[in-house]
């Protein structure tokens, strides 16, 4: 039974300029050896496995640094060394399209399979452990890839495993520099697996009579692009693949909500964040409730920079409690009448006019208690 | 209204009060005085945290527990507030620890809880019953509010001061509403420059705000995105276009050689084919030229022979032949001509004559129409006319006349009109007016004099009333209403001194166990002396001498001072000297007042107010009386009104005739002034017309002569016409008749007549003209045929040969001689041919153009077989073939030319093209492109601030335009109830139910008076702008609290008051005492004297 470790979007080279800058290199460095961990997993003969399939943006950039290229170039080496099969597809942010690509610059050295490709095609089919297996893919390339009617998809008429490796949106119009791929014209083609890349969450959905998998984005990129810690492994059984998802260390990303209703200052709410110290983490503070102070997002990221890697506050409070509304609304004032006015229009409005209509009313509150909270 | 008002609040742990603190208070007027530091506002903010809770805040900057929890930590952190809500009492126990809490009302069967639980103001679950409770009660739950509200802590503020601070306080902010709108506009500026399209300012801000510089950050990446994606997309897209283009040229190329070399090759058989056609066709000119010289050479010959035989007399006839006969013709052709015109002549001379002779005959017949001039007929018309002018202008004058007649007969009536002067005719004319003004005159009269008398009765009236009214008041003192005052003052202080004496003195006072333990020590030795005197056995003596003992005993220990502390003792003297003073102060005051001078104090406050009406009555019976009318002018307003009926009388009388006989007076002026009129202007155009027509009166000119100087000359022109047409008129009667008489017919027989006499003496002058004229003619003819007779004979005789061989006949020679010369001419014409003919082909003679002929048929052979060889040579050609067509041969090589034309603009649009693909190609990579996947993230960041930010400015002005629409809804709603409360307040405090408070849109305050003009707050005394301060802050009070009027605080507040304002202040606050209770806290001793003191108790808890 032949197994596949599939990769995508490890995005190597990304840098973590929303970090302090005395920890940005130390965490892009940290980051980029994700494709070491990746090919250590696959050369140990514990995993057994026999293809690799990096499908889009192995790199962050199409012009990543020469030095990164080479450690890629000996780190997939490694692999083709081994017998194992690579294939590589670049993807949206290594787009080969660029004349100054990295897969057009080294093609020639490129171990293993690269897809340079502009339309669906078969790259070749290949015996592996005594398996037949083809492969189709395609390099979306800028001015050549059609981005509508991408289909026929090829499927040769041979026995074996017919695997498909493409960088692209299944299914959904994203809007974004990216392949528009379709279920109905890949179904057609019967391909027992399609490996996806490109979205950074892990689905699994059927295509035709196979299956198709993004594996998701590995590692963490900020704490609102984050990585889903383990590698997707797969396991060409009958009928179906079966997909196995290994975790695999990468530095925790978190987000934690604190309620500062019941805080009485800033002091009492560090205190509050301090309890999850741990200098490994980079957390996001997530603040809620009404808060009976004023929230001083930096003073409360610097008091906490020493407890984590690095810390993110986000404050989600409201200025005025609800409770102070509903009695302000009462009153016989103009604060009295604005509210009152406010709360008959939230209460006709259309649920996207709400939200700005409650904005609004706080907006006005803040403003009568002299802009403070 | 429901009057609330604070009973008791105890407090314990709270501020500066470890110990539990009781403090009573009274309905209307409370002071507290103490120096500062003492606790004075922690007993308002205590009652604050009963009622409104206190939050659990370490914050001491803030309101909450760490601010207000005592500084040891004491056990209990609590407090009791006991209020009065009209006649119901309530009690709300509160552990400020826990914000636990009850509130009680006060039963039968003593209190009640009615709510409990925990009520924390800042819980995000509120207690709901006992909010809901504590509005229904205080009709507010909210602690700024009612601080904002009722607790007043600022100095009284002063002329604008009261706008803005009356205007903060109906805001319901800390700030004005003028603030909350400028910070909404501010943010909203902060955020974007396009301010007037949010209807926030009238022009937009000048430089760009947050969100337009993140626009033009999101433009400047979409054109980034959009042209590397450009670039990108189309460096592979080019070189295929560029390795397309590079083919195309190749095939193009081949192509365009191919048609050039077949371009050549026809072009090369079309010149061929040209120079062939050109040699047949000189071929053919040159063997029509051989055939056309061989003709000319025998015609001239033939023409020679002709002229010498035929014509011989021209041989040698000189050369003016031509000329003589020719002018021989002409002359015989003249005479001819003359002789047929001279015997025409003669006949119509003849007959001319007969005719004029019966046509003057014809005239002689008719009347003299000449005297009317040349042209009689026109004439007649104009005097048709002038006829017709003047008597229509004739009738016009009689019919004046008669009108004339007729208006004298009717002025006959208004005689008696004519004879009142201007003045009197005037009050005729206006009778009605003139009436009711007189009329109207004695009306007003009367009312005068009746408001005068009205005047003093209402005056004397009131005096009666005024003497019922106080009658008993007569005898009091002119400044009792000072004496009361100070009197009801030494009362209130009499009582204050009493209950603390009494106070004192508790205190002084031994308990009761050391007089009743005297009273037994005594009973028994007094018991035991009976026993031991003997009188044990008596036990009557014993027991009267042992109540006795112990009766003196109790009285003789409760005489005792109870050891005490000197300064209680010092307190008690002091007191006692005030009492006494007071009292002594109090006698002389009784002394002063007399019979009132014993009254209660009751009954002294209704004195007060009974002097005080008593005053304001007496003031308002002076300024009435100071408004009588005097008896002078009463007398002169009772003439005014006689005079008034005098003059109404006499008019009446004056009018009476003339209403008899006229019905309506105003017409019959006026249709007598009408008549006047119209006689004068139609006897002036009567005189007009006899004077300008006649110069004479008019009474005469029917007698005059027409021919007479004075008449106009129109008359004697028409009295001329007559004349001639029928008689001469004498009279301008005779004329008139003549007129009257000649009807149009008449006037159309005339003007025929005239036009047929002119008609007749026009022919007859034309005619004997005609006769002369001819007669002339004839005799000049006959001379001219006398002299053309002489010319023709010489030169009939020079030309006799050549008349000989025409019979004589000038004319006939004259044709052979042209005969003759048009062969002559002809024969020169040929040998003038010829000689062209020759000299184009460069031959002297017909011989030698012959030789040329047969060099080019040679030639043409010669060509046509090179022309057969090219064929041979390219056979895609068309063998030759001089008949080809040379339409297709042209349309063949267009052809072939357009192709070739369009083939090289391919060709140079595929290099410009290409070279232009390169150029792009060469640039693309020479670029270093975004990473657009990565861009394409930054920009998905930045429009979403851009939706944040534009959500934001959505919001603020959303919240701008709400305030601004909730500030007109709370105008509209509040400001006129506002100005009733107001208005209401301080006429109460002032007494004065004149002014009213008037508050504009912007809730800006004036004082408005009866007459309804407007005084500003500036021109207020410092005494009325507090008046007015505080009447407004009742009314807002009142506006806030709905049904309930809760108590007012005051918290130092009249730290820079001089006395005169305090005095001011105080009255208002006693007068209102009654509807609302004031709690005064103050450290200044001068406030003890403000209603009651506030008593407070502290309990020291035994440990």
């Amino acid at each position: 039974m032949l197994r596949l470790l599939h990769l995508a979007d490890l995005h190597l080279g990304w840098f973590p300029s929303y970090l302090p800058q005395d920890k940005q290199l130390e965490r892009q460095k940290e980051r980029d050896q994700l494709l070491e961990k990746a090919v250590d997993f696959a050369l140990d003969p514990v995993n057994n496995i026999h293809l690799v399939f990096f499908v889009g943006d192995l790199f962050e950039t199409h012009q990543p640094a020469p030095a990164l290229v080479e450690k890629t170039i000996k780190q997939i080496k490694r692999l083709t060394e081994a017998d194992i099969f690579v294939l590589t597809v670049p993807g949206n942010h290594d787009e080969i399209t660029y004349y100054n690509s990295v897969f057009r610059g080294y093609q020639d050295r490129w171990p293993g399979q690269l897809v340079t490709n502009p339309r669906p095609a078969h790259i070749l089919s290949t015996n592996i452990k005594g398996q037949k297996v083809h492969i189709y893919s395609l390099a979306y390339t800028g001015g050549i890839t059609p981005l509508r009617n991408l289909a026929p998809f090829p499927r040769l008429d041979e026995e074996g495993l017919h695997l498909g490796a493409f960088h692209g949106q299944l299914d959904a119009v994203s809007g974004d520099r990216s392949l528009p791929l379709r279920s109905e014209d890949l179904a057609p083609a019967g391909y027992n697996y399609v490996a996806l890349g490109h979205i950074h969450q892990h689905q699994q959905t059927s295509v035709g009579d196979g299956l198709a998998v993004y594996p998701g984005q590995i590692e963490h990129k900020t704490l609102d692009d984050p990585g889903e810690e383990h590698l997707t492994v797969v396991s060409f059984k009958e009928p179906i693949p079966e997909i196995e998802k290994i975790k695999i260390d990468v530095r925790p990303h978190l987000h934690y909500p604190v309620e500062v209703s019941a805080l009485d200052n800033l002091d009492e709410c560090i205190e509050q964040c301090r309890k999850f110290a741990n200098p490994a983490k980079i957390v996001r503070f997530v603040l809620k409730g009404t808060s009976a102070f004023p929230i001083d997002k930096q003073k409360l990221e610097s008091s906490l920079e020493d407890d984590f890697f690095y810390v993110e506050i986000k404050d989600e409070t409201t200025a005025i409690n609800p409770r102070i509304i509903d009695t302000i609304k009462e009153e016989p004032t103009v604060r009295g009448q604005f509210v009152k006015n406010m709360q008959e229009r939230i209460a006709d409005a259309d649920t996207s006019e709400k939200s700005i209509l409650q904005m609004a009313l706080i907006k006005g509150l803040t403003a009568f208690r002299g802009g403070e909270r | 209204m429901t009057l609330v008002s604070f009973q008791h609040l105890s407090l314990q742990g709270f501020g500066p009060y470890e110990d539990r603190v009781d403090i009573e208070l009274k309905e209307g007027l409370n002071n507290y005085v103490a120096e500062n530091e003492r606790g004075k506002s922690s007993l308002v903010n205590g009652l604050l945290a009963i009622l409104f809770g206190i939050p659990q805040i370490n914050n001491p900057q803030e309101f909450g527990q760490a601010r207000f929890r005592n500084w040891n930590k004491p056990k209990n952190f609590e407090g009791t507030i006991t209020f009065k809500v009209g006649k119901t009492v309530y009690r709300i126990i509160r552990d400020f620890s826990t914000n636990e809490v009850a509130m009680q009302e006060l039963t039968a069967s003593g209190y009640q809880t009615i709510v409990e639980g925990v009520h924390n103001p800042r819980s995000i679950k509120p207690n709901q019953e006992y909010e809901a409770k504590l509005k229904e009660l205080l009709h507010i739950n909210s602690r700024d509010l009612f601080t904002e509200t009722f607790c007043v802590t600022q100095p009284f503020p002063q002329s604008r001061g009261i706008d803005d601070k009356i205007q903060s306080l109906l805001t319901g902010g800390e700030v004005h509403f003028a603030s909350v709108l400028n910070s909404l506009a501010e943010e909203i500026k902060s955020l974007t420059r396009y301010t007037r399209s949010l209807n926030i300012e009238t022009v937009d801000q000048r430089k760009d705000r947050q969100i337009e510089l993140l626009e033009k950050e999101i433009k400047t990446l979409e054109t980034k995105i959009e042209e590397d994606r450009e670039t990108v997309d189309s460096l592979e897209r080019i070189q295929k276009e560029i390795d397309e283009i590079k083919d195309e040229l190749t095939k193009k190329r081949a192509q365009e050689r191919q048609k050039n070399k077949t371009l050549n090759d026809w072009s090369q058989w079309r010149q061929m084919l040209n120079q062939h056609r050109y040699t047949i066709k000189e071929q053919q000119n040159l063997n029509n030229a051989v055939e056309e010289a061989q003709d000319l050479q025998q015609t001239i010959k033939d023409a020679n022979t002709k002229l010498s035989t035929d014509y011989e007399e021209f041989l040698s006839t000189d050369p003016l032949v031509e000329d003589k006969l020719d002018e021989l013709v002409e002359l015989r052709e003249q005479l001819r001509a003359y002789c047929s015109s001279l015997e025409e002549l003669s006949a119509s001379i003849s007959k001319l004559d007969r005719e004029l002779t019966t046509d003057q005959q014809k005239l002689a017949s008719l009347p003299n129409w000449s005297d009317l001039g040349d042209d009689p007929a026109s004439q007649v018309k104009r005097l048709e006319k002038v006829q017709q002018e003047l008597y229509n202008e004739w009738q016009n004058f009689n019919r004046k006349q008669e009108e004339l007649t007729t208006i004298e007969n009717e002025l006959k009536d208004y005689e008696s009109l004519a004879a009142l002067s201007a003045s009197e005719r005037e009050k005729i004319k206006n009778f009605k007016q003139e009436q009711k003004a007189y009329e109207e005159q004695v009306f007003k009269a009367k009312e005068k004099l009746n408001a005068l008398q009205e005047k003093q009765l209402k005056y004397e009236d009131d005096l009666k009333n005024f003497k019922d009214q106080y009658k008993e008041l007569e005898n009091i003192p002119t400044e009792a209403q000072k004496l009361v005052e100070k009197r009801i003052q030494l009362t209130q202080r009499e009582t204050a001194l009493t209950i603390n004496i009494n106070h004192v003195q508790k205190k002084m006072q031994p308990p009761l166990l050391i007089p009743i333990l005297a009273a037994i020590i005594l009973a028994g030795i007094a018991v035991l002396i009976g026993v031991v005197s003997g009188q044990g056995d008596n036990i009557y003596i014993l027991t009267i001498a042992g109540v006795a003992a112990a009766i003196i005993g109790y009285f003789a220990a409760t005489q005792l001072k109870f050891p005490m502390n000197a300064e209680l003792k010092n307190e008690l003297i002091q007191l006692q000297d005030s009492l006494t003073k007071t009292q002594a102060e109090m006698d002389q005051l009784k002394q002063q007042l007399g019979s009132f001078g014993h009254k209660t104090e009751a009954e002294l406050g209704a004195l007060k107010q009974q002097l005080i009406s008593k005053k304001l009555a007496e003031a308002a019976l002076k300024d009435q009386k100071a408004k009588l009318p005097t008896t002078e002018e009463i007398t002169a307003a009772e003439e005014e009104l006689k005079t008034a009926k005098e003059e109404l009388a006499a008019f009446n009388n004056f009018t009476a005739p003339f209403k008899q006989k006229f019905s309506d007076l105003e017409a019959s002026i006026n249709r007598w002034q009408n008549l006047l009129n119209q006689r004068e202007v139609l006897t002036q155009a009567v005189n007009l017309y006899a004077r300008g027509n006649f110069n004479s009166n008019p009474e005469n000119l029917l007698t005059l002569s027409p021919y007479s100087k004075n008449v106009k000359s129109s008359w004697a022109e028409l009295a001329d016409f007559f004349s001639i047409a029928k008689n001469k008129p004498t009279t301008m009667e005779d004329l008139i008749k003549m007129i009257e008489r000649s009807n149009e017919q008449w006037w159309h027989t005339q003007l025929k007549q005239a036009e047929e006499y002119s008609e007749l003496k026009r022919k007859i002058d034309q005619n004997i003209h005609s006769l002369i004229n001819w007669k002339k003619d004839y005799e000049r003819k006959k001379q001219q045929i006398e002299e053309l007779s002489t010319q023709e004979k010489p030169l009939a005789k020079s030309l006799q040969q050549v008349l000989a061989l025409a019979d004589g006949d000038a004319k006939k020679a004259r044709q052979r001689y042209n005969k003759h010369s048009s062969i002559k001419g002809e024969s020169s014409q040929n040998f003038s041919a010829l000689k062209a003919i020759l000299r184009q082909y460069q031959v002297s003679n017909v011989e030698e153009l012959k030789s040329k002929k047969l060099e080019l048929d040679a030639a043409l052979a010669s060509q046509l077989n090179d022309w057969q060889r090219f064929v041979k040579e390219n056979p895609e050609l068309p063998q030759p073939r001089e008949d080809f067509e040379p339409t297709a041969i042209s349309d063949n090589i267009n052809t072939l030319e357009k192709d070739l034309e369009d083939l090289k603009l391919h060709l140079e649009r595929l290099m410009n093209r290409e070279q232009e693909l390169i150029r792009q190609h060469s640039r693309l990579q020479g670029h270093d492109p975004i990473n657009i996947a990565q861009t394409e993230l930054i920009l998905q960041n930045k429009n979403a601030q851009h939706s944040t930010l534009k959500n934001q400015i959505q919001a603020a002005s959303l919240a701008y335009h709400e305030l601004k629409q909730a500030i007109v809804d709370f105008q509209s709603a509040y400001r006129s109830h506002l100005e009733d409360l107001s208005s209401k307040y301080f006429q109460s405090i002032t007494g004065q139910n004149s002014r009213t408070v008037a508050i504009d849109e912007g809730f800006n305050m004036k004082l408005r008076n009866k007459q309804g003009q407007e005084i500003e707050i500036e021109q207020l005394s410092k005494g009325a702008q507090d008046q007015l301060y505080l009447a407004l802050r009742f009314a807002i009070a009142d506006l806030l609290s709905a049904e309930v009027k809760l108590p007012f605080i005051f918290d130092d507040p009249f730290v820079a008051c001089d006395e005169k304002r305090l005095n001011s202040i105080h009255k208002i606050l006693e007068n209102e005492a009654d509807n609302r209770q004031f709690l005064m806290l103050s450290h200044d001793e001068d406030f003890s004297t403000w209603g009651f003191p506030i008593k407070i108790t502290k309990t020291v808890e035994n440990i």
